[in-house]
């Protein structure tokens, strides 16, 4: 059997990462539905199920900013590293960071328009917001990418 | 359509050099991806990347890249 190139392991590491920015901001939008049924009112002290909800949703939004700052292959040898963050890459996280800011800004304008008429916490603010920041720049990246990818 | 800000000559001069994209993105240390969008003029290469992938060819960077007229 051959040993694949370095560019080889990149592309195979490339679609791995699109598959998970693609599919973790779908989680986050499903958990919003999760979240505004159930923890918008929260039992105090807070259930098991709520703080594994909570947490496992600050984790996930902590490995997808992670993945999408460092370009991942943390598995991988610095030469594939420095493949799956090369130029087009790097265009794309900056194209992606742009999109999420203006999001951000976007829902926090909703957000600030809505206060008068709808009384909202600030973890339920903080969890809007964070998704927000979150899936919108992994959703553009993934859609830069993929872009990229076609001939 | 909108004119494009840069005209690549980069998939004549690479296919007349019998090199495919993957093989290219090996000798100038990117992704097929960068290759591929450089071609269909999707991005716009640094002039580090255009340097080196004028001297992977074995040409100029005016010889790959040139202004539209």
């Amino acid at each position: 059997m051959t040993k694949a190139s370095p560019g080889e392991i990149a592309e195979r590491a490339q679609r791995r990462r699109n598959r998970m920015l693609w599919l973790a901001p779908m989680l986050f939008f499903i958990w919003q539905g999760a979240f505004f049924s159930s923890y918008a009112t929260p039992h105090t002290p807070l259930r098991t199920l709520e703080i594994v909800s909570l947490g496992s949703h600050l984790f996930l939004a902590a490995v997808l900013l992670f993945l999408l700052a460092t370009g991942g292959g943390w598995r991988h040898g610095r030469v594939v590293k420095a493949l799956l963050d090369d130029e087009t890459t790097r265009a794309h996280r900056a194209q992606a960071y742009a999109a999420g800011f203006w999001a951000l800004a976007v829902c926090a304008l909703g957000l600030y328009a809505a206060a008068p008429l709808v009384q909202l916490a600030t973890g339920e603010i903080a969890h809007v917001l964070l998704s927000v920041a979150v899936a919108v720049p992994a959703l553009r990246f993934v859609m830069l990418e993929r872009r990229a990818a076609r001939d | 359509m909108i004119d494009p800000i840069l005209v690549s000559r980069l998939k004549a001069v690479r296919t007349e050099a019998g090199l495919t994209q993957a093989e290219l993105a090996e000798r100038v240390g990117v992704t097929r991806k960068t290759i591929n969008t450089v071609e269909n003029g999707i991005f716009i290469p640094s002039t580090v990347l255009a340097l080196k992938l004028a001297r992977a060819l074995s040409t100029s960077v005016e010889g790959l890249f040139q202004l539209p007229d």
